[in-house]
């Protein structure tokens, strides 16, 4: 067995996650906590899956977010670990916090594959980890789990990642409900300009087609940039259509 | 579909003459092109402008223009479910002056979706302007995935 985890809760009282996982704008900024709170808590395995129902039959059809390596999830599915999964029985039949060791909880598996499953996660050094059973304001539940080399023996640890597991779900599920362009006051001119150089116009070309002078372009432009909080114009750009403030 | 995501440190360019097997530096991208279609391209972050090569144009099924490419026409090119990973991978990479490897679904016009891998990285240009520039190659993963380099 894998000594315990020397990750103690200095480093991660040094990082406000639960604040960092509230200001998230998207699911990608959300995946990228995930995996700082892995850094930081030494579980580098993360994943947000819905909670399997009986027609489910492969890994691969849970995920909402992970970074299990994609050559794991289909080995996997391919060794048909589904079905008598220990994790997913414990999922359908229990809320209580699951914390595991791969080669205990692989132990008289119904279907007999107890090596299999086993000699799969030892392969990515998946051997410990933990999976809590979360739930948003539409009654939606998933499993979020943390996991990694090392036995998850520290209780604080267990209660803070558990912590973190409601509020990630809880954000994730609150995506595009948003009013953003009340967020950022862009002024219709401001707009305009970012519309155009994102359809490959130069600031010349916008100033021809507009008959606004290239100064007065180049100043709207840098306005919309400092409103999204961007340092470049490609930066704004993207920002602009992410979220969906110019089409 | 589930989304991986990973974040690695910016890795050192690759000392690998290849000269030492007879083949000129132009000749090793031409030879890397025969085997599978691979574009580059190139962002500016101050001007906002993107470019491509041809083979861009072929990988997203769309007719080779000259100039700079309508970043909007290319990110609608993207899945619904991937233009926001898109996005998010050129406005960090602009944001930090990192870098970016992503695989995801381009819906081209011809109704075919084919998976492809983008790499992009920040530099500065030889003017000392920065910008972001890569390649896009078509892929057959397994998930979507994407990387930050930091």
């Amino acid at each position: 067995m894998a000594e315990d985890s020397n990750v103690t809760l200095l480093n991660a009282d040094q990082v406000d996650f639960d604040r960092i996982i509230m200001l998230a704008e998207s699911e990608f900024e959300l995946l990228e906590v995930c995996a700082r709170i892995g850094q930081v808590y030494g579980v580098p395995y993360f994943s947000v899956m819905r909670l399997p129902d009986g027609t489910d039959e492969k890994l691969l059809s849970l995920g909402i977010i992970s970074n299990w390596p994609d050559t794991l999830i289909a080995e996997y599915d391919r060794l048909e670990l589904f079905e008598n999964s220990p994790v997913i029985k414990h999922l359908r039949t229990s809320s209580e916090p699951l914390i595991f060791d791969i080669r205990e909880i692989n132990e008289n598996r119904a279907d007999n594959k107890d090596m299999e499953a086993v000699n799969l996660f030892l392969k990515y050094n998946l051997l410990h980890g933990v999976y809590f059973s979360v739930h948003n304001s539409r009654g939606e539940l998933a499993a979020v789990s943390f996991a990694g080399p090392d036995k998850i023996s520290n209780h604080d640890v267990v209660v803070r990642l558990n912590y973190f597991a409601s509020l990630i779900y809880s954000k994730l599920s609150s995506f595009g409900s948003q009013d953003k362009q009340a967020l950022y006051d862009l002024k219709p001119r401001e707009l305009h300009c970012l519309q155009m150089v994102s359809e490959g116009k130069s600031i010349t070309e916008v100033s021809e087609r507009t008959g606004w002078s290239e100064t007065l372009v180049g100043m709207y432009l840098e306005n919309g940039a400092m409103k999204l909080g961007c340092n470049s114009r490609i930066h704004a750009v993207s920002k602009a259509l992410r979220l969906q403030l110019i089409k | 579909m589930q989304l991986q995501f990973a974040i690695e440190s910016r890795r050192e360019a690759q000392t690998s003459d290849p000269s030492a097997v007879k083949v000129a530096s132009s000749e090793a991208f031409d030879a890397m092109s025969r085997f599978d279609e691979i574009g580059i391209w190139r962002a500016e972050l101050e001007s906002g402008l993107v470019y491509w090569t041809e083979s861009v144009f072929r990988i997203y099924g769309l007719e080779y223009t000259e100039g700079p490419v309508s970043i909007t026409d290319a990110v609608h090119a993207y899945h619904p479910d991937d233009r926001e990973v898109v996005l998010r991978c050129v406005e960090e990479a602009a944001n930090r002056k990192s870098g970016f490897r992503f695989v995801l679904r381009l819906c081209r016009p011809d109704g075919e979706v084919v998976w492809v891998k983008s790499h992009g990285l920040f530099r500065e240009s030889e003017e000392g302007n920065g910008e972001l520039f890569g390649y896009i190659e078509k892929f057959s993963p397994l998930t979507r995935s994407v990387t930050i380099i930091e």
